[in-house]
């Protein structure tokens, strides 16, 4: 079938499963979701693994556009204030779901060493697309929701820092540890968090400079899409964070331009047709086989995460002080993860193929039922702390 | 370089160039192109073919927009009030030019299939050049009215005859098509064409009454270009004819001005400087030479045959004096829609190699400089600007 009726399939099939999501109550994301796994190869398969590897590109400008919304959260002046607290809370809920991920696997299930560190390191990622969008569709403000977005943000260089780790250890209990150091092994993924957070410096003030200079609302509209482009095609080619790396340009521009609302505000009218592909298509990519192939490893994996992102977020935010709503509903806002997991445990099975076939299964059996749920329970979670803005929900959120 | 980064690449820097152009007092149009002229194969060799290729969902999206655009501008009130003048002079127009061109080019030496293509893509006029100048100077007036109304009568002639001559030549081409089944098969895209603009119409008309909310509505005008484009590239209709008609049955059914140009207006920008700038690019400055007297004979062409054939025609009707000799100048700029379809006639008949649309694009690159300060001119003179 040409490709232009397949885009129009993903869009039109998006707006039918937001429709559906609607009625039965359900965030506009999993009905994206939905509509686009009936699409793909687990169904109708009307658009194929090639059609969605075409069509990459929007994919990128989509999580680029994500992370550079969830910049405009880092202004440098609350950050100074609450900054070290959201840290400690990122911290110590992914520490818990490392270890309560690997403790089921290694000591309840008797799965290797290697394997449980590596999946407790991939669990702790959390995908900020899902969990942005339905703070966006609910309208939602309030503690929790401002505090759930850093903590996603700042998450994602955590995740990267321990997928780093994991890796150097297992290369060094694998006893392959002779040709490397463990110093290098360490500086790989501090470089990549470095190198991300002063690319996207540097984008920003090129945008700064660059949207100072534009003379409408479109022109900026225009500056902005291409060099959060940039800023995923340059991560991309250096191997670094683009979540991390957009968000930065996001959080540069909010602390150093004169008006930055306008370039966000100018990038959101934008990207509603965007982002309905892009979760349309991530719902297409998933394959519904791999549930039948989870087993109990997978199954212990996916309670261990809830229960770890659960845990983990209470204790910190109790440790830190924030008030009770925070500390019931964060973890549960934490717990959408797509396509950053998939990719470590990309790159996880390149490198150490002997596991890397089961991680690879367990991994993307999570990540089918956290990218499902995973939005729901984010709804739930800022409903119940009364953050939702009452008079969008129904009858017509403003989003699509 | 991966993807990502080259379409951030075209997207910047023909920013870049639309800034640098209106810093001269040029269209942005023309800073667009030349930029993309200078990234394309005949200098930088940033924009490869391949690029291209993987980026042509973008192309179909800008030629969707703008033909949704034109269509919309064929209201029925419009054909109540003066519709046999505007058509009279539309024809007059369209003629003119068609024969200027496709003579002055057969007696340069071209092959007369390629002189007769060239004639009529010529017919067509930018909606976005003349709009962008009407809403930049704040022209009003019945002259304004008519000159928006003649851009799309003119292109909808424009794409019929397109349609009928492409179809004839492919059937010379090809021999296995003979003389009255190759009518039919014309009548029948033709028809079906139409049909499906007016299915999706109907659609888009049907989401407009029931009050779909802003963003919905954009992402379903976006959806249903793709499929009337999809459907076209598929069945081998013309996409151009498939969105125009739907923008018009839209405008016809509701009625509320400029909905379906508001829709867009929030994505515009970004995906016509994209547009351009790639056209901009596709342009390979080493068929110049081969270009060279016929690209100056199309261009003579096409103003002369404006100029005298609106004013002929416009004499046999009771248009004012002031106003006759304005409209061929207004008439004269010329993008998207003609690059959008030399692609479309490379596509149908291969034989013609690059050659039409190299032509089309110097043509293309002339009218967009020059094109913008006649239609301003003429502004001027008809007195519907200060």
């Amino acid at each position: 079938m040409d490709l232009l009726v397949k885009i129009s399939i993903v869009l039109l099939m998006g707006i039918l499963g937001g429709r559906i999501a609607k009625v039965l109550h359900l965030p506009s994301v999993t009905g994206y979701l939905l509509g686009g796994l009936l699409i793909g190869p687990s169904f109708a398969n009307v658009v194929t693994d090639h059609d969605i590897h075409n069509f990459e590109i929007i994919n990128e400008i989509a999580l680029a556009a994500i992370a550079f919304s969830i910049g405009s959260e880092f202004h440098i002046k609350d950050l100074a204030k609450v900054g070290s607290k959201i840290f400690i809370v990122t911290l110590v809920q992914a520490f818990a779901t490392i270890i309560a991920v690997f403790s089921v696997s290694y000591f309840m299930l008797n799965q290797s060493f290697e394997l449980s560190i590596l999946l407790g390191a991939i669990a702790a990622a959390t995908a900020p697309a899902a969990t942005t969008m339905v703070i966006k569709q609910y309208k939602a403000n309030g503690p929790l929701t401002r505090t759930i977005l850093p903590v996603v943000a700042i998450d994602d260089a955590v995740c990267v820092m321990a997928f780093g780790l994991a890796m150097a250890v297992v290369k060094m209990t694998a006893g392959s540890a002779a040709d490397v150091s463990l110093l290098s092994m360490l500086a790989h993924p501090v470089i990549e968090i470095i190198g991300s957070l002063a690319v996207g410096f540097i984008i920003g003030v090129l945008l700064v400079f660059l949207g100072n200079k534009a003379s409408n609302q479109e022109e900026l509209i225009g500056m902005v899409l291409a060099l959060i482009i940039a800023g995923g095609g340059l991560a991309h080619t250096f191997h670094l964070s683009p979540i991390l790396l957009c968000m930065m340009i996001g959080a540069t521009i909010t602390n150093l331009m004169r008006n930055p609302r306008r370039a966000f505000d100018g990038l959101s009218s934008f990207t509603p047709p965007i982002y309905l592909f892009f979760f349309t298509l991530a719902g297409a990519g998933l394959h519904l086989n791999v549930l039948g192939k989870l087993g109990y490893l997978g199954v212990g994996y996916i309670v261990a995460r809830a229960i770890g992102k659960i845990a983990g977020s209470a204790i910190g935010a109790k440790a830190v002080g924030y008030p009770d709503t925070i500390v019931k509903y964060l973890g549960l806002g934490l717990l959408p993860q797509a396509g950053v997991a998939i990719g470590l445990a990309m790159v996880a099975k390149q490198q150490l193929p002997e596991m890397g076939g089961m991680l690879s299964t367990v991994v993307l059996g999570g990540v089918f039922v956290y990218e499902i749920i995973g939005p729901v329970c984010a709804k739930i979670a800022i409903q119940k702390a009364g953050e939702m803005n009452t008079d969008t929900i129904d009858p017509e959120p403003n989003y699509i | 370089m991966n993807i990502e980064l080259i379409a951030a690449i075209i997207l910047l820097v023909g920013l870049v160039g639309g800034k640098l152009a209106s810093k001269a007092r040029l269209p942005s149009v023309t800073g667009y192109i030349i930029v993309g002229l200078l990234m394309g194969p005949s200098f930088a060799n940033v924009i490869t073919k391949e690029m291209v290729y993987s980026l042509q969902f973008v192309n179909h999206l800008a030629l969707g927009m703008l033909a949704i655009a034109i269509g919309a501008e064929l209201h029925r009130k419009v054909f109540k009030k003066n519709g046999r003048i505007l058509f009279l002079v539309s024809l007059g127009d369209n003629l003119g030019t068609f024969i200027m061109v496709a003579l002055i080019t057969f007696i340069l030496g071209l092959p007369l299939a390629f002189s007769l293509v060239l004639g009529v893509l010529s017919m067509t006029v930018s909606p976005s050049g003349v709009l962008s100048i009407i809403k930049e100077y704040r022209g009003k007036g019945p002259f304004v009215r008519s000159i928006m109304t003649l851009v799309a009568i003119e292109n909808l002639n424009c794409i019929i005859v397109f349609g009928i001559t492409t179809a004839i030549l492919q059937g010379v081409t090809s021999s296995d098509l003979q003389g009255g089944a190759l009518i039919l098969n014309m009548l029948i895209e033709l028809g079906l064409a139409l049909m499906i603009g007016i299915l999706s119409g109907g659609f888009l008309a049907f989401l407009i009454w029931r009050k779909t909310n802003e963003n919905k509505f954009m992402v379903m005008v976006i959806g249903f270009i793709f499929l009337n484009s999809g459907i076209g590239e598929i069945y081998g209709l013309s996409a151009i004819l498939i969105n125009m008609t739907t923008g018009a049955l839209v405008t016809n059914l509701v009625e509320e001005n400029n909905i379906l140009s508001n829709a867009l207006e929030k994505i515009e920008l970004p995906i016509f400087v994209f547009f351009l700038t790639l056209a901009g690019a596709k342009l390979d400055l080493a068929i110049l030479p081969k270009i060279g007297l016929v690209g100056v004979g199309y261009i003579v062409g096409r103003l002369g045959g404006k100029l005298a054939g609106s004013y002929i025609s416009a004499k046999l009707t009771n248009i004012g004096k002031r106003y006759r000799r304005n409209l061929g100048i207004a008439l004269t700029p010329q993008a998207g829609i003609v690059i959008g379809l030399s692609i479309e006639a490379e596509q149908r008949l291969p034989q013609f190699n690059g050659l039409i649309t190299g032509i089309v694009l110097s043509g293309v690159v002339f009218f967009e400089i020059v094109g913008p300060i006649l239609l301003k001119q003429a502004l001027k003179n008809t007195g519907e600007i200060d």
